[in-house]
């Protein structure tokens, strides 16, 4: 899933530890984050927007996800 | 006290084992005991004392819990338990397939039979135990 936590983070100016330490995660799964790897669930989610101040919506980019998603099955 | 890593709590409490295992087997005969295995039983009593500070002490032991919890790290988990579990059972039957047509007498045409009949329990437990889990899941959901 596309998200903008990489750009959110440099904002805030956090590094990756320090906005691992906010949401009680391990600086691996933010990093998988940022790579787009791995789907935060949805308390992590909410738990990186009241971190970043930053809507969840905005920051994993959900309508633009949702669009492709909505698309790939309408392929099928 | 409050826990705050149960990894590390049964980490200490293993090794506390351990080295009360190995007093329990040498007593009566502690003066015999090599230096090199006083220094390992050291070591050993130092990784649990290790363990259970790690568990009961709030500054190392937060990290130790967020490690424990990450969500990512558990999903990981799963997978590497999924992924060895198949691999592991695949290996098995392998093994006692490569063994049988190995095998130069009869006692070890029995033992690769054996090895085949233990994966092919070891799939049927997987399965039971899938079953009696979404049985269970499935019935607390109805409550």
């Amino acid at each position: 899933m596309k998200t903008n936590l990489r750009q959110a983070r440099k904002d805030k100016g956090l590094t990756q530890q320090q906005l691992a330490d906010r949401v009680y995660v391990t600086s691996r799964t933010i990093i998988a984050l940022e790579k787009e790897e791995y789907n935060p669930s949805l308390m992590l989610a909410y738990r990186l927007s009241l971190a970043l101040e930053v809507p969840m919506e905005e920051l994993f980019d959900l309508r633009e996800n949702k669009e492709k998603e909505d698309k790939k099955y309408e392929d099928l | 006290m409050k826990i705050y890593s149960r990894k590390n709590l049964f980490g200490g409490i293993f090794y506390t084992c351990l080295a009360l295992l190995y007093l329990w087997q040498n007593r009566g005969q502690l003066d015999d005991i090599s230096p090199i295995d006083w220094s390992i039983l050291a070591c050993v009593i130092a990784a649990a004392c290790i363990r259970f500070y790690t568990a009961f002490s709030k500054k190392t032991g937060r990290q130790a819990m967020i490690e424990e919890n990450d969500e990512r790290e558990k999903l990981l988990q799963l997978k590497i338990y999924r992924t060895s579990f198949w691999s592991g059972s695949f290996g098995l039957f392998l093994i006692g397939w490569f063994a049988e047509s190995c095998a130069g007498d009869e006692a070890a045409k029995y033992v690769s039979v054996g090895i085949r009949l233990s994966a092919v329990l070891l799939l049927l437990l997987h399965i039971l135990v899938s079953a009696a889990y979404s049985f269970i899941r499935s019935c607390r959901s109805l409550q």
